[in-house]
């Protein structure tokens, strides 16, 4: 394998393929990065067995080959590479790049001890849909999906695709995101996809440094495929069964709060620095106009009481959330006031941006903290 | 900076003499707790008619039947003490806003600061003791002292009814005459090797150099050496949630049964739980103990996200019990524990929405259980604990009910 390559393009793809190889791992071969090399086409490709990836780039080839060097090293080196052309070259299992006067050499691995990537089988399906839909709708999502990995089908972002709208969804159990983006009729297959947690961070890092290209999603049997600009990524789908999300979403939750986001997150914020750092909760005491916000820490002795205005519809109610949990669902609403609907201190609470954009639906579900007994 | 002034208070001979309290009838005869002399068992609790005779507590009970047989032997009537011991530790709080209740009939008051309020702190000591007397008709003995270990060590000195007071800068003095196995951490172990280096006064500890005290027993050492030289920095802690809540038996007779075994777990688990709850509490922590026919005790515990309910805590005692029960020995004795308990709000979930409606359940028989009794309403498979217990409105009665906290 022999080819002159320029260094900027080199760089961006082998840092973008660097995302996915992992820094420790006990199967050394996964610390490398695959070099392939067609006419003028190299491909560079790195994997931790969960997610591939993959970027082209356009080269000066003399020598069709393949081989594996340490991706740490090549990323290093590279890096440091003034922006001139330079040469890669392998002889006698050894790798030599070359810069102006500089020679430096690699040992690395055989293609056939790289991980297979014949990932699609059998392709099922494929169409495009903007990056920046999905980019979007992965944003307001992934952060409630679960990290507890005895729970499979919570570790993953469950993606509805209808004719007519996309459905995002996340839940670690205990609070529950849902991004709806309706749209004119697609000729679009209807699918139902769990994507695995690592997957979609890493789709959605992709994602956001091509905001305006289109994605490709080609989905196999068992596996899925995104293309964007020169990269590709793969990953296997999660086979279970996401919970029937439907079900939790209240529907007769009567009591309504607006309320400014950033007002709201100042008091928990501050109040929240008094929580009991077990349970971080808040109580929330609310009647017709007004807000107090409690919180206390025994071990310590600490107690926190902060208040709002508000305007609020239905009975006087007190109910306890986990502070962080609220605090993270306010930060990725984008409009000023935020939509409050509660029914009891024991049923799921559901939190909206007042405003919507008339092609989306954006709410989150929280179920609150039990309160202790007085 | 005010003195420290740490009392501690102890009921003497608690449960003896609050049957003699609550049956005049026993008064000034020697009344042996712990059960009748034709059950197998120990003295739990003997009243000072009975002391004067040579009865002791941990004596086997035919033994004790030996030395007194005209003794009133008891089985023991633990709501009637637990009666008393709220009254008793309500009685202290008046007169600290630091009480530390360190068991049913024990606790230490801090009276750090309270010069101004009741003179000199004896007297304070003298008005706890005879108010006792007066509203309860127990006596209690005393120890007054800089800190926790000196003023509980001076109690065992003043039983019954004494007063000790060991005054600042008096502690390594008042410790040095007094043997080692008065000291806390020397138990019968580190009791029979001091002795064998010749040592059997805590005044000797004193003198030895930490680092050799290390050497031998560990990191324990330094605070034995601390003790011995009269320093305990241990606080008098409020302690308003129990550190953990277990119950355990002893059998009339050592079986292998399993099925009962397990039966007796489960219905232990069962009232485990039912105390969780009164206490509004949840356990993050349980664990199993057998003793086996030989004695040598067994223990196992694990861990569980906060739990207060019958089947939660009966399947993983249970559990646990499996994995425990494993030598072909007879079981003399089981117990189940809670620990790591909290009492404060929990994250409810989402898709468990029947978790709900079992804490409904379980509130529901709880409140028939309070009702009507622990027998009231059982699972079915505890019925086969009738084979081999009597009931009464408290539950089975088993040997040695244990009220530890």
């Amino acid at each position: 394998m022999h080819f002159k390559f320029n260094h900027k393009d080199l760089f961006d793809k082998i840092k973008n393929v660097m995302r996915v190889v992992p820094t420790k791992s006990t199967n050394p071969v996964l610390s490398h990065i695959l070099f392939e090399l067609e006419g003028n086409t190299l491909f560079i490709k790195g994997t931790d067995l969960d997610v591939y990836m993959w970027g082209k780039v356009e080269v000066e080839g003399i020598e069709d080959g393949a081989f594996g060097v340490p991706g740490a090293k090549i990323h290093q080196l590279i890096k440091e590479f003034s922006e001139d052309d330079a040469v890669f070259k392998l002889e006698n299992n050894k790798v030599n790049l070359q810069q102006h006067e500089g020679l430096y050499t690699i040992s690395g691995i055989e293609k056939e001890d790289f991980p297979s990537f014949n990932i699609i089988q059998k392709k099922l399906n494929s169409f495009p849909i903007p990056a920046s839909i999905v980019s979007r709708m992965i944003e307001k999502t992934k952060f409630a999906i679960s990290t507890d990995m005895t729970r499979i089908s919570l570790s993953a972002l469950y993606w509805q695709l209808k004719p007519e709208e996309m459905r995002m969804v996340a839940t670690d159990g205990h609070r529950l995101t849902l991004f709806r983006h309706l749209e004119k009729e697609q000729k679009r297959p209807a699918l139902d996809l769990l994507l695995p947690g690592k997957t979609t961070n890493q789709l959605y890092r992709l994602l956001e440094e091509f905001p305006d290209k289109e994605l490709t999603v080609t989905v196999g049997e068992k596996n899925i495929l995104f293309n964007i600009d020169d990269y590709g990524l793969a990953s296997h789908l999660i086979a279970e069964k996401f919970p029937n999300y439907e079900q939790v979403i209240p529907r007769d939750n009567d009591k309504k709060l607006i309320i400014s986001k950033d007002k709201l997150a100042d008091v928990i914020k501050r109040v929240k620095v008094f929580a009991s750092p077990l349970t971080n909760l808040a109580k929330f005491s609310l009647n017709q106009n007004k807000l107090q916000v409690f919180s206390s820490d025994f071990e310590i002795g600490t107690k926190a009481h902060d208040e709002l205005d508000i305007s609020f519809e239905g009975d006087d109610i007190e109910i306890g959330f986990n502070s962080n949990y609220l605090l993270e669902v306010l930060e990725h609403i984008d409009s000023d006031d935020i939509k409050i609907m509660m029914k009891s201190p024991l049923s799921a609470s559901e939190i909206s941006p007042h405003e919507q954009d008339e092609n989306e639906e954006y709410l989150s579900i929280l179920m609150p903290l039990r309160l202790p007994e007085e | 900076m005010y003195n420290r002034h740490v009392l501690h208070i102890d009921l003497d001979a608690f449960f003896a003499t609050a049957e003699q309290v609550a049956h005049p009838e026993y008064k000034g005869k020697p009344v042996i707790v712990g059960g009748t002399p034709d059950v197998r068992g120990v003295v739990c609790s003997s009243s000072y008619e009975a002391r004067r005779r040579g009865i002791k507590t941990g004596m086997p009970l035919s033994q004790a039947y030996r030395i007194c047989p005209e003794a009133h032997f008891l089985g023991g009537n633990f709501q009637l003490y637990r009666q008393f011991s709220e009254e008793f530790h309500e009685l202290l709080n008046n007169y600290s806003p630091v009480v530390e209740n360190a068991s049913i009939d024990e606790a230490y008051v801090d009276l750090t600061g309270t010069e101004r309020l009741y003179g000199i702190v004896i007297k304070a000591a003298n008005d706890m003791q005879s108010k006792i007397t007066q509203r309860m008709g127990l006596t209690a003995s005393a120890g007054l002292g800089s800190n926790k270990m000196v003023s509980k060590i001076a109690t065992s000195l003043a039983k019954p009814r004494g007063l000790n007071y060991v005054l600042k800068g008096q502690e390594k003095s008042f410790l040095a005459p007094l043997p080692i196995r008065m000291l806390p951490g020397v138990g019968y172990k580190a009791g029979k090797k001091l002795q064998s280096f010749g040592i059997t006064r805590i005044g000797q500890i004193a003198g030895i150099p930490t680092d050799l005290l290390v050497v031998t027993f560990g990191v324990v050492g330094t605070r034995m050496q601390e003790n011995a030289n009269g320093i305990d920095k241990s606080k008098v802690e409020n302690r308003l949630m129990p550190k953990s809540i277990s119950r355990e038996t002893t059998f009339a007779t050592d079986t292998t049964d399993r099925n009962y075994l397990r039966g007796v777990i489960r219905y232990l688990a069962a009232r485990v739980a039912f105390k969780l709850r009164k206490e509004k509490l949840r356990a993050q922590n349980i664990s199993v103990k057998i003793r086996y026919g030989d004695i040598t005790d067994e223990q196992k515990s694990a861990g569980t996200v906060p739990v207060s309910g019958d089947d939660r805590i009966s399947s993983e005692a249970l559990n646990l019990f499996e994995k425990l029960y494993t030598r072909r020995v007879a079981v003399r004795l089981v117990g189940v524990k809670a620990a790591n308990l909290v009492r404060d709000s929990w994250q409810l979930e989402l898709f468990e929405g029947n978790e709900l409606k079992t804490d409904e359940l379980t509130k529901t028989i709880d409140e028939i259980k309070t009702r009507y009794g622990q027998r009231a309403i059982l699972p079915a498979d505890l019925l086969y604990l009738n084979k081999y217990h009597a009931s009464d409105k408290e539950g089975y009665v088993l040997k040695t009910p244990c009220l530890s906290r």
